[in-house]
């Protein structure tokens, strides 16, 4: 078989970078033609979901201008699982705002989950979605290397420093990482109402970005509860919990935490 | 904690990684990707 250069891309939605790369499509048309109808879907949830557009379906929403039946049936889904999550993860994902709704915590995995259809439908060997901190990949095909980015690193993380690299592929495609030592998690503990500074950070693998990304905004928003809660949902997780002197940090990480680096 | 480990987390360049798989058979491995956290002031600048 005559070998397929891999095929990479970056899109922007969402105020963000995506990252695609796909490993033996059948032509680069193919694949830019599929990472076209991704982006297209992201676009699509951006126009619904987005609090940063004035006449997105949620921001008139939550000014009281339209109902939820006026909009897409998705906005009805999404809000149903942010309800979903937050007595899944006990409080700790909550996208009640004191004056609004804010679901963007489970938008941006489900926009992408929704989105890799369009990668699927093509046939290719294998792919990987980085978008902003999470990353989801075709589960089968190959197994991913990725690292996960010292907090103490700002900006683009390539080529710095990793706390960890873990193995993503199977069962465990899709990976999470919420908080910052430098800044502070600077997340609401709905418990207690204040900022939660549980965590310096918390990084989620499980079977999709949306579990992975909510549980991991809420555990870092609610703590070793929320994190006991997670496992006990099959979720896999390290949470960073202090920083040495040495410059090495104190972790937690369940049983079936996929790390190629020795402990 | 329930079904968890304590560990400890040496951060590592991700090039200084990649020597350490010198010995390897095959041509050195490189990361795919590393992934940064996401952040509240990610969240602020991004949308949705």
């Amino acid at each position: 078989m005559t070998a397929v250069p891999p095929f990479s891309s970056t899109v922007t939605a969402m105020g963000m970078p995506f990252v695609i790369q796909l490993q033996m499509p059948a032509s680069e048309t193919v694949a830019a033609a599929a990472v076209e109808r991704f982006h297209d879907q992201l676009k699509w949830a951006d126009e619904v979901f987005s609090l940063f557009i004035e006449d997105s379906y949620l921001s008139r929403l939550n000014r009281g201008e339209i109902t939820v039946d006026d909009c897409p049936q998705e906005m009805f889904e999404i809000l149903n699982a942010c309800e979903w999550y937050r007595a899944k993860t006990l409080g700790g994902f909550d996208a009640r705002r004191p004056d609004h709704l804010d679901p963007s915590g489970i938008v941006k995995g489900w926009a992408v989950e929704r989105g890799a259809a369009a990668l699927d439908d093509i046939g290719a060997a294998a792919w990987m979605i980085g978008a902003s901190g999470d990353v989801l990949v075709s589960g089968e095909g190959r197994e991913w290397r990725i690292g996960i980015s010292d907090p103490r690193v700002s900006g683009d993380p390539a080529g710095r420093n990793v706390v960890d690299v873990v193995m993503l592929g199977g069962k465990l495609r899709a990976l999470a990482t919420s908080g910052s030592a430098q800044k502070g998690l600077h997340i609401w503990d709905p418990a207690t109402g204040e900022g939660a500074e549980h965590y310096v950070q918390v990084s989620v693998m499980a079977d999709n970005m949306v579990d992975a990304d909510a549980w991991a905004t809420a555990i870092a928003a609610g703590g070793e509860r929320v994190l006991s809660a997670a496992l006990d949902a099959g979720m896999q997780a390290m949470a960073i919990t202090t920083e040495r002197a040495d410059g090495t940090y104190g972790a937690y990480a369940s049983e079936g935490w996929p790390s190629i680096l020795p402990a | 904690m329930r079904a968890s480990r304590v560990v400890v987390v040496a951060t590592a360049c991700a090039a200084i990684l990649a020597v350490g798989y010198v010995l390897a058979p095959e041509p050195t491995p490189a990361l795919e990707l590393v992934t940064p956290a996401s952040t509240p002031a990610d969240d602020q600048e991004a949308s949705p």
